[in-house]
C-alpha cells in the first residue's frame, strides 16, 4: 500500500513523518550538502578572479587529464572485478560456516581494515620490492625476480587485500539470508550441486555482489595513498592529483574542478549500475 | 522581578568593558602551531617555558601540517583560531601577500635583528626561519666508492648508469620537489628545461622518485638503492643508529633547504610577539638545534661540537627567490606528471 493512497492522510507526506526525518535532513545539508556547495563555487575561481568554466575546460581540454580520468575509471572497474571474483567465494565460505572458524573467517579477512593505510602500504613495499621478502624466496628458489611494485600491478595487488572484505562481507550477508530448503529442493529435484549454484544461489545472491561491487567502486576511486606509495608518476589517478594540486600547488580551485569531476564520474557510474540489476530488483 | 533586571544590565555594563579591556590586555593562552614528533616534544621543551616564564600567558600546542592550518586561518581571519603558526615555505608566501600575517620588525621582535636576510627576505618579513634541513647525498660506501662531488655529477653519472638502477631523490610533486628542481636548473644556468631534460635522462635509473622521507628511508635501507638525495638530519639519525656503512655529504656548490618558519597570524594578541622573540633568541635556538639535530637560523647560536659536527652551515644553502620562482611551481609539477610518465 502506497503511501500516497492512505485516505488518513498519514505516511511519507505526513508532519510526524517530516518531524522525524529533520535530524538527518538537518546533518545532511550542513555537512554533505553544504561542503559540495563550497567546493563548486570554488571550482568556478578563476586565476584573474572572474567566475567561470576555466577549470573545467583545463581538465576537459588536455588529454594528460582525460587519459587520467581514463585510468581512474579503469583502475575502479578492474578491482572491482577482481575482488568479486576473489571475494565471492570467501563470503560464500562465510555464510556456510558456523561457530569459531566462521568467526576466524571473518577476521581474516577483516584484519587488513585494522591497519592504518600507511603502515600497510610500507608493509607491501618490504614484500613486493626488489629486495622484499616474495622475491628474496623466488630468488632462493631459483626463479627469476617479478616486478611486482611501482606499478599497477603492485597498487592493485595491495588495493584488492584491504577492499576484500567490503565485497566478501556483502555477499556472505545476503547468502545468510538465502533459506537452504531451496537449494535442498533443487538437489531432491535432480539438479547438480553446479546446476544448483548457478540456477539457485547465485542469482538470489546477486544483490550482495551488486552492494559489494558499489562499494569497492566507490572506494577504489577515491584512494590514493597506497597508489602514492607503491605506484609512480605513470600509475595516476584523480584522486592523488587532487591532493598534489592542494597540497604541493596549493590550486585550490582547480583541486575542487577535479572532486567535481570526479563526484559527477562516480554519479554516472553508479546511475549506470542501477540498469544492471534485474528488473525485479529495481526500486 | 524590574530591580533584577535593572541590576543585571547595570552589571553586564560594568563588566562588558572590564572583559573587552581583559582580552586586549592579555589572554590566558595563545595558540601555536608545530609540526608532531620531534618538533612538538622540542617546543614543549624549548619555546614554551621561555615564553611563559616572560610572559606568564600559556601556550596551547596543536600539532597537524601546513595546508590544514593556513585553511583554518584563512576561515577565521578576523579571530584566527592559531596565534603563531609555522607554514610551509609556500604557505608563508601566499598567506603573507594574502593579508593573513602580521610583518615581523626589529621593535616588536628585538631578536630578529640577528637573523640573516637570506631567512627572511624572500618572504618579505611575514616569515622567519626558524630551523632548516639541507638535501644531500646518502649513500652505500660499501658499493660506491667515488661518490659524485657535485650535483650535476649526480644526475649525469645516474643518467649514464654509473650506480646501476639503484638511485632515487625527491619527486617533483614531493613537498619541496619544485625547490628540487629549481636547484637542478641552476646547475644549468637557470634553464629549468635543462633541469626537466637531464632528470628525464637519469629516471631510467631511478627506481623510484620518493614523495615523503619515510618512503625514501624505506628504498635505501632495504638496499633497494645505494645512492639517494636525502634530508641531512634524517640521514644523520640513519647513520647514529648503527649504521656505519652510510656516509653523507652535501654536494658542490650548495644546496636547497626545507625549512620550518615562523609567522604571527594577523589579529593574534600582541602577546604572541613575545613567543617569537623567544624562538629567534640564542639559547632557545641551542636548545632546539640539539633536540632535532637541525641547523637553525640565529648564526650566535651556540652548540657543543659533538652536534655542530652533525649540521649543515647556512653558507651552504640556498633559498629560491620564492616571489619570483612561486608561480611556477604549479605549472612545473603539471610538467612532472606530464613528462616523468
Amino acid at each position: 500500500m502506497s503511501a500516497k493512497r492512505r485516505s488518513d492522510g498519514a505516511g511519507l507526506g505526513s508532519a510526524k513523518a517530516l518531524l522525524g526525518l529533520a535530524p538527518v535532513l538537518i546533518v545532511l545539508v550542513i555537512f554533505f550538502a553544504g561542503p559540495l556547495v563550497v567546493n563548486v563555487s570554488e571550482s568556478l575561481r578563476q586565476p584573474n578572479g572572474a567566475v567561470g568554466f576555466g577549470q573545467y575546460l583545463r581538465i576537459l581540454t588536455d588529454s594528460y587529464y582525460l587519459t587520467v580520468i581514463g585510468q581512474t575509471l579503469v583502475f575502479g572497474v578492474v578491482l572491482t572485478l577482481v575482488t568479486a571474483i576473489l571475494g565471492y567465494p570467501f563470503g560464500y565460505a562465510i555464510a556456510r560456516a558456523r561457530g569459531s572458524v566462521k568467526s576466524i573467517l571473518i577476521f581474516a579477512i577483516v584484519a587488513p581494515l585494522l591497519i592504518n593505510v600507511v603502515v600497510r602500504s610500507f608493509g607491501w613495499m618490504v614484500i613486493l620490492g626488489g629486495n622484499g621478502a616474495l622475491n628474496a624466496g623466488l630468488a632462493a628458489l631459483g626463479f627469476s625476480k617479478l616486478e611486482l611494485i611501482y606499478n599497477w600491478t603492485g597498487v592493485s595487488i595491495a588495493m584488492v587485500h584491504v577492499l576484500l572484505p567490503f565485497m566478501a562481507l556483502s555477499v556472505a550477508s545476503t547468502l545468510e539470508t538465502l533459506d537452504l530448503r531451496l537449494e535442498e529442493a533443487a538437489g531432491v529435484l535432480g539438479a547438480s550441486p553446479l546446476r544448483t549454484f548457478w540456477a539457485i544461489t547465485f542469482p538470489l545472491s546477486l544483490e550482495g555482489l551488486v552492494t559489494g561491487s558499489i562499494l569497492v567502486f566507490c572506494l577504489s576511486i577515491g584512494s590514493f595513498v597506497t597508489v602514492l606509495l607503491l605506484g609512480k608518476t605513470s600509475t595516476m589517478i584523480l584522486p592523488l592529483l587532487i591532493y598534489q594540486q592542494l597540497t604541493v600547488s596549493s590550486d585550490w580551485p582547480f583541486a575542487a574542478a577535479m572532486g567535481v569531476v570526479l563526484l559527477v564520474l562516480v554519479s554516472m557510474v553508479l546511475w549506470s549500475q542501477s540498469f544492471l540489476r534485474p528488473r525485479w530488483m529495481r526500486i | 522581578m524590574k530591580r533584577i533586571v535593572a541590576s543585571a544590565t547595570a552589571l553586564a555594563m560594568l563588566a562588558a568593558p572590564v572583559g573587552a579591556w581583559g582580552q586586549a590586555k592579555k589572554p590566558d593562552k595563545i595558540v601555536v602551531a608545530a609540526y608532531g614528533g620531534i618538533w612538538a616534544d622540542s617546543v614543549k621543551k624549548n619555546f614554551v617555558p621561555c615564553f611563559e616564564k616572560k610572559t606568564g600567558v600559556k601556550v596551547d600546542v596543536v600539532t597537524g601540517e601546513s595546508a590544514d592550518w593556513l585553511a583554518r586561518i584563512r576561515a577565521n581571519p578576523a579571530n584566527p583560531p592559531i596565534d603563531v603558526v609555522s607554514l610551509a615555505e609556500a604557505d608563508s608566501l601566499r598567506a603573507g601577500q594574502d593579508g593573513l600575517l602580521d610583518k615581523i620588525t626589529v621593535e616588536k621582535v628585538p631578536n630578529f635583528a640577528d637573523i640573516p636576510a637570506q631567512f627572511h627576505k624572500p618572504w618579505n618579513d611575514f616569515s622567519v626561519v626558524l630551523n632548516f634541513g639541507a638535501l644531500g647525498i646518502m649513500y652505500n660506501k660499501d658499493v660506491i666508492k667515488d661518490p659524485p662531488a657535485s650535483w650535476k655529477e649526480f644526475i649525469e653519472n645516474t643518467a649514464a648508469g654509473k650506480y646501476g638502477k639503484r638511485v632515487s631523490m625527491p619527486a617533483g610533486t614531493y613537498t619541496w620537489g619544485p625547490e628540487f628542481l629549481w636547484m637542478l636548473s641552476q646547475q644549468y644556468g637557470g634553464s629549468i628545461d635543462q633541469a626537466f631534460a637531464k632528470v628525464k635522462a637519469a629516471s631510467a635509473n631511478v627506481v623510484k622518485f620518493w614523495s615523503t622521507p619515510v618512503e625514501a628511508l624505506n628504498l635505501y635501507g632495504t638496499k633497494e638503492v645505494d645512492i639517494m638525495a636525502y634530508w641531512d638530519g634524517r640521514a644523520v639519525n640513519f647513520i647514529d643508529k648503527g649504521n656505519p656503512w652510510t656516509g653523507f655529504y652535501i654536494p658542490k656548490p650548495n644546496t636547497i633547504a626545507g625549512s620550518v618558519l615562523v609567522s604571527k597570524v594577523k589579529n593574534a594578541p600582541d602577546v604572541a610577539w613575545e613567543y617569537i622573540n623567544c624562538a629567534m633568541s640564542p639559547e632557545v635556538q641551542a636548545g632546539h638545534s640539539s633536540s632535532i639535530l637541525y641547523s637553525v637560523s640565529n648564526p650566535k647560536v651556540v652548540v657543543a661540537d659533538d652536534v655542530k659536527a652533525k649540521l649543515t652551515p647556512a653558507s651552504e644553502v640556498v633559498f629560491p627567490p620564492y616571489a619570483e620562482v612561486f608561480p611556477e611551481f604549479s605549472k612545473w609539477i603539471e610538467r612532472w606528471n606530464k613528462e616523468m610518465r
